[in-house]
């Protein structure tokens, strides 16, 4: 049931996305994807110095 | 049928090139021999633009008719055609993207990045002008292209590929293209995506100039010697692959076919399938890749109003993902007490590894002695990377914005 009702709210989520304005629409999708694409990155980054920390501690 | 009719048979196809549509073809050949004499003459990426340059003057030869389906195209283009069977093999179903990738992976050295992993976000910050040109896209493209007003399905869609082509990364603008439905741009597209990546020690150099000063353009930077452990080396591929298939799962074929070629390089147990994956692999996929581009180059796709919007948009998302880079080392610079050279901010595009070394070469241009090429290594596959997962949010956020219906 609970699934049933996020899957519903999801739909109503991308149903109101889809009738918003173009220029709404690209600017939604500049923002959000730029920031996505630096969380993800920073993601990397922080995967790295964590394996960087390993490396260090295994030298040790 | 009488002598006359016999040799207009036999000739249709120098008949043809009398027509209008033949002239056409003229101007296809005159495009076609410009992508030739750039790959031969000047060295520009030869390995794809010849091949594409090739594939376009075939694909723009006087039809035939086909037996098939009745239409007339190119021999090389009918329902059998070898070129028509190439593009539905290895385009439509985005299988060459990802068998580049896994070539591409395979030769990427992350050690660098692994040492110095503050230069990853380079890799962010040149998508900029992914973004920016996507939001003018979107108001370019209703004005130039009036057939497409009202239909914003069309535009969003559109300008999502043309905004991924300044990323300097032709499989990923591919991707983008194919997973859009975007048959009738494909050409433009993708001969913009991969000139532009041939053309980047063309483009790049004077961008560059123009936001530095020669003092910038000077600043010497440390780089330590010694490689990344083997371990890190190892987990690195498996990890990004993981983080960026569960944060942006429409990323995960390309950026999984990345790493896999990676992880065969790096696991040290399969040399032999590292070097095809870099050498046999990479040349066949590249080879075939060019001639399917080049045959989707026909004049009545290619000579329209669209190809040049789609040409200058993607000139200026190149421009603005390079100018995007050296802005945000620059806006760094403003707070470190060790200096970054800011050219090495616009290594953060995809073009691995040209962009790195034009970066290299202009740091020589104003000192003999600066050595910055492993740092502009390490942003240029962070670019790679970037370039992939701006790919995966924009497929995720349009299909969104359109209810994932187009």
């Amino acid at each position: 049931m609970k699934a049933l009702f996020a899957l519903s709210a999801a739909e109503a989520a991308a149903g109101n996305l889809a009738s918003l304005p173009l220029m709404t629409k690209g600017l939604l999708t500049t923002v959000i994807g730029l920031l996505g694409v630096f969380l993800v990155l920073g993601l990397f980054f922080a995967t790295i110095k964590l394996m960087q920390h390993i490396g260090t501690k295994d030298e040790k | 049928m009488d002598i006359l009719g016999l040799l207009k048979e036999l000739f249709s196809g120098v008949l043809y090139l009398f027509t209008a549509e033949g002239l056409k073809t003229l101007v296809m050949f005159v495009i076609s021999g410009v992508l030739i004499y750039l790959a031969i003459k000047k060295d520009y990426e030869p390995a794809l633009l010849l091949p594409i340059g090739f594939g376009a003057i075939l694909a723009n030869l006087p039809p035939v008719i086909d037996q098939v389906t009745g239409s007339a195209t190119a021999s090389v283009l009918g329902s059998e055609g070898f070129l028509t069977v190439l593009f539905n093999a290895g385009i439509k179903n985005e299988l060459f993207p990802v068998l580049i990738f896994i070539a591409v992976g395979a030769m990427i050295d992350f050690s660098p990045l692994l040492k110095d992993p503050s230069m990853i976000f380079f890799g962010a910050a040149a998508q900029f002008g992914i973004f920016a040109t996507f939001l003018l896209s979107l108001v370019l493209i209703p004005i130039v292209l009036p057939q497409t007003a009202g239909n914003d399905s069309l535009i969003l869609r559109l300008a999502s590929a043309i905004g991924i082509i300044g990323a300097a990364d032709g499989p990923t603008t591919l991707y983008v293209a194919n997973h859009f439905k975007l048959a009738d741009y494909m050409a433009p597209i993708s001969v913009a995506a991969y000139s532009y990546m041939s053309l980047v020690p063309v483009i790049q150099p004077p961008v560059i100039r123009a936001l530095t000063s020669k003092e910038e353009r000077m600043i010497r930077m440390t780089y330590t010697e010694e490689r990344a452990s083997k371990l890190a080396l190892i987990l690195f591929p498996v990890i990004v692959t993981v983080v960026a298939g569960v944060v942006v799962p429409m990323s995960a074929p390309l950026v999984g076919s990345l790493m896999f070629g990676n992880l065969i390089r790096e696991c040290g147990v399969l040399e032999r399938l590292s070097k095809t994956a870099q050498n046999e692999l990479a040349n066949l996929v590249t080879i075939l890749l060019g001639l399917a581009i080049g045959s989707t180059m026909v004049a009545a796709n290619f000579l329209r109003m669209d190809t040049l919007l789609i040409l200058a948009l993607g000139l200026f998302a190149f421009v603005f993902d390079t100018a995007g880079g050296v802005l945000f080392a620059k806006f760094l610079n403003l707070f470190r007490k060790n200096k970054i050279n800011p050219m090495i901010g616009a290594a953060g595009i995809s073009a691995f590894p040209m962009s790195a070394r034009v970066i290299q070469k202009m740091a020589k241009e104003e000192d003999p002695y600066n050595f910055i090429l492993m740092q502009s290594i390490s942003a240029n596959v962070s670019g790679q990377l970037g370039s992939i997962v701006a790919g995966g949010m924009v497929i995720t956020l349009v299909g969104m914005m359109l209810g994932n219906v187009w």
